[in-house]
């Protein structure tokens, strides 16, 4: 797809192409804000407050205000820096759909990072699930997939349009797989050809 | 006292630059469009230097004499 052109992730080959970039629904990372943007209204209310109605002359003529406004200061850089690292957690976790495979990247906080991939023709079973008022209101959910074997090799975790992703998924197995078969096909021709000569 | 709390500040301010090049490193390495890690670095990076500057400055503007001289924690031996 052309518009993932300016995407680029560590690994990926000449050849291949990003169809689709998926991250959690925007509703996941809002719950983790939420608490963020609580405080900081509670702050915010506290230290107009205090603007408001302290007086300047309560500890010997000394004006305790600038003191309150380091504090929040303080406060504001630790909150900017917690915000950026939700946001970090967040972003980084993707998952990228390409012509050739699936991509994983998980962040786990800071300094940690899995990557894991599956070709798309090793793919079996593509499931989804949503579970809830809220994530069937805003249609997200989970996307399990299945290899040959019996542990669920990959979950995209609350991703928007789960149903579109799998459809997306289970089309390009198809022509993956459909690929695998003609190549087999050409390799059998070519080995019976090479017989009939010798 | 004056030179304690001094250290402690000292301490948290290269507290926040580390955290703050943590979120920077991980931003400019592991991004996959680059004009979106662009747009993300120039506003994180513009917000924290603000607060980074005027908390120094607030910090520096306190009387902290004052205070602790108020609070009777200021120690002429200190």
């Amino acid at each position: 797809m052309e518009r993932f052109q300016n995407f680029h992730f560590k690994g990926q080959n000449i050849n291949e192409k990003i169809l689709l970039i998926v991250r959690r629904h925007w509703f996941d990372i809002l719950k983790q804000f939420f608490l963020v943007f609580l405080i900081v209204f509670f702050l915010t209310l506290f230290f107009s407050a205090f603007s408001y109605f302290y007086s300047a002359n309560i500890f010997s003529g000394t004006d305790m205000r600038p003191l309150v406004f380091f504090v929040g200061s303080s406060l504001a850089l630790l909150i900017w820096i917690y915000i950026f690292l939700i946001w970090i957690d967040y972003y980084f976790d993707v998952w990228i759909i390409t012509d050739k495979r699936v991509i994983n990247i998980e962040q786990k906080g800071l300094f940690m990072r899995h990557i894991s991939e599956l070709e798309l023709s090793k793919i079996q079973d593509v499931t989804t699930e949503t579970e809830g008022i809220i994530p069937s209101i805003l249609n997200y959910g989970d996307v399990h997939i299945q290899t040959a074997g019996t542990v669920t090799r990959f979950v995209f975790w609350h991703v928007p349009d789960p149903y579109k992703i799998k459809g997306i998924i289970m089309k390009l197995q198809g022509k993956a797989q459909h690929k695998e078969i003609r190549k087999l096909g050409k390799a059998i021709h070519k080995a019976g050809q090479q017989e009939e000569v010798t | 006292m004056l030179n304690i709390i001094g250290i402690f500040y000292f301490i948290a301010f290269i507290s926040f630059l580390l955290a703050a090049l943590f979120v920077v490193f991980h931003i400019v390495k592991y991004s996959i469009n680059k004009m979106s890690s662009f747009v993300m670095l120039v506003i994180f990076v513009l917000v924290f230097i603000i607060l980074l500057i005027s908390n120094v400055a607030l910090f520096f503007s306190l009387p902290w004499e004052q205070m602790l001289d108020f609070s009777g924690l200021n120690n002429s031996g200190f």
